[in-house]
């Protein structure tokens, strides 16, 4: 009897987790719209502004620095992801980690067009008269 | 029905506790070129709702007499204990040891400067220290054999027995309280190496992992001189006491020269003997838990007070953030050793419990799955990626200067071998395979420890609370549950 009752507690309780988390998860959702849980509620606010075919991303290093500070850009695998990033010194390379796309000596711009394959967070990275940069992460989810 | 609910009230405080820690980030490592993606939010739920309903069946349908304090050994055939254990096996294992020691001094000294090309950061951390859990947990305590400082003080040892015609006395007899504590500061110091010293995502250098090694080389020798080979390796030389305390999940085991066969995680029960073995296994979980929690939860926290020694008291970059993350760690080992003692102190209640050290020292071993499983959820990527790294151009490159001794030397790394959600069910099957064992193990204490097995059952409410806890917490770390 009192395995039963233990057994039935462990489910009733593991339900009320999840029951609980998924309240509270979309509460949170209602109070911050910027929260990319349910993309429904963000596509409605920002209605069909969006392209089809994406505009490149631009990232401009000014001072040693990003723009806006470190971007986090999130694509799906087999996305073709695009990005620019301007620059206003010569730097000694700017390189993607994991992919290993690299450009040697960009003097104002490196242009990176490749497909999403790899599946995790990988930094864009510049190197420099500022030292070692970190440009953006790109983060690249299961389709 | 009334100490169901208690049990269950336990369980959920535990629970929000951890949820409370959650932290938001997949943690960085200096060598790969890749982070995990987070475990999302849903999988997290769903692995914390398993977890607990794993745990209420298992405390539920548990038996009632011990079943894992008895070894039950089954010696192996004695002509694979003689092929595997002799003279020469040892002698060539040893000086395998020793040579790889010398390949890490000599690549670290000699090689190039950087942490990804050189071969001596990513054998020590990654191929040795990882890989050297992975080993003991499979086949026992094979570090013993090929443990190179054990081999020098064998091999100085057998000199003086030549020419002496007797055994070197050690001085000094090793204090007995003195116990694991040496290991547990040795492992500390190992973490703070790899993950605070070097500087966040910059890492180890080569140099230092070579200075490191040949001043731990220095210490363990000292050690052995003082106490004696194998009184120095049994208990302070550190990686011996690690690898070890993973071993006694093995259902291999040797003893005398002999090899055996015994019952899966028997030998863990009377692991915690040994003072300061609980310390051990909880400073593992915590160094796990800070390499996961410096890049989420604790990355505000640790940014203000790295601003406060950097802006405030002046110092240097890097020193504001080795004080910072140094604070933080021991902050870390604190907490994980708090919520182990909150399990002690509710088990302590319980009628005719031993006292709050006795506990501590009868339940230690409980903890080695949790340690086990944290490692292999926050690193089981990591160390596919990077041991690609280390059987290719590492292997071929050692030095990072150009040679190509074995021809993989233009070979990488394939980041495509794992999908996200390969490492995801991965991380999450580990923590949960990990947490249900850690509580048969303390059942089968606690049947053992109070006979009466209503009252064994009600000491584990609290440690299932605790180990729960243990588990969402790091189910959190890995997870992206606070967005």
């Amino acid at each position: 009897m009192e395995r039963a009752i233990g057994i039935l507690i462990g489910i009733l309780l593991g339900i009320a987790i999840v029951v609980a988390f998924v309240f509270l998860g979309s509460r949170d959702t209602i109070d911050d719209p910027s929260i990319d849980e349910s993309g429904a509620q963000t596509t409605i606010e920002a209605p069909a502004t969006a392209p089809p075919e994406p505009a490149p991303e631009v990232i401009q290093l000014r001072g040693g620095e990003p723009v806006g500070g470190v971007r986090e850009l999130t694509y799906t695998k087999g996305d073709q992801v695009q990005i620019s990033v301007e620059l206003d010194e010569p730097q000694e390379d700017v390189h993607i980690h994991g992919y290993d796309i690299e450009f040697l000596s960009p003097a104002r711009s490196a242009d990176f067009d490749f497909k999403a394959d790899i599946e995790g967070i990988f930094e864009i990275e510049a190197h420099g008269p500022s030292g070692d940069v970190v440009l953006a992460e790109i983060r690249v989810e299961p389709s | 029905m009334a100490r169901l609910l208690r049990a269950g009230a336990a369980v959920a405080s535990a629970l929000l506790g951890a949820a409370l820690l959650l932290p938001s980030s997949a943690a960085a490592h200096g060598l790969a070129a890749k982070e995990d993606l987070p475990i999302p939010v849903w999988l997290f739920i769903w692995a914390a709702a398993i977890v607990l309903i794993v745990s209420f069946v298992v405390l539920s349908i548990a038996w009632r007499r011990p079943l894992m304090q008895e070894e039950h050994r089954h010696p192996a055939p004695g002509w694979l204990s003689k092929a595997l254990i002799n003279p020469f096996t040892e002698a060539v294992a040893g000086g395998l040891g020793v040579f790889l020691l010398g390949v890490v001094v000599y690549a670290g000294l000699e090689g190039i400067d950087a942490p990804d090309l050189n071969v001596a950061p990513v054998f020590v951390f990654v191929t040795f220290f990882l890989g050297g859990v992975l080993f003991s947990v499979l086949f026992g305590d094979f570090f013993r054999a090929f443990n190179p400082w054990r081999a020098i003080g064998r091999f100085f040892g057998g000199i003086v027995r030549l020419v002496s015609g007797q055994d070197a006395p050690a001085p000094l007899s090793y204090p007995k309280r003195l116990g694991h504590w040496p290991a547990v500061a040795g492992l500390v110091a190992f973490g703070w190496l790899e993950l605070i010293y070097g500087v966040g995502s910059v890492g180890v250098s080569p140099h230092d992992v070579a200075v490191a090694a040949l001043i731990y080389t220095g210490i363990s020798l000292t050690g052995m001189a003082l106490f004696g080979t194998e009184a120095w390796t049994a208990r302070g030389e550190i990686f011996s006491v690690y690898f070890n305390m993973f071993s006694r999940l093995s259902p291999l085991a040797a003893e005398d020269g002999r090899l055996f066969f015994r019952r899966p995680l028997t030998g863990a029960p009377p692991w915690g003997e040994v003072p300061g073995s609980i310390a051990l296994v909880l400073a593992s979980i915590a160094v796990t838990s800070f390499d996961g929690a410096q890049e989420g939860t604790l990355s505000g926290a640790i940014n203000t007070v790295f601003d406060f020694f950097r802006d405030d008291i002046g110092m240097s970059i890097s020193l504001s953030f080795r004080v910072t993350d140094s604070i933080f760690i021991l902050l870390v080992i604190a907490a994980i050793a708090g919520l182990f003692r909150l399990g002690l102190w509710g088990m302590h209640t319980v009628r005719d419990a031993p006292s709050v050290a006795e506990l501590g020292r009868l339940f230690a071993h409980t903890m080695i799955p949790i340690s086990l499983a944290y490692l292999f959820a926050h690193y089981f990527s990591y160390f596919i990626y990077l041991e690609q790294a280390q059987f290719t151009y590492l292997l071929s490159d050692p030095l990072g200067q150009g040679s190509d001794l074995f021809g993989t030397a233009q070979a990488g790394v394939d980041l495509t071998l794992l999908s996200a959600n390969d490492i995801w069910y991965a991380q999450v099957a580990s923590l949960i395979v990990g947490h249900v064992t850690a509580l048969a193990l303390a059942h089968d204490r606690a049947i053992a420890i109070w006979k009466d097995p209503a009252l064994a059952t009600r000491s584990q409410y609290w440690m299932l609370a605790v180990m729960v806890g243990f588990t969402t917490l790091g189910l959190g770390l890995l997870s992206d549950a606070n967005g």
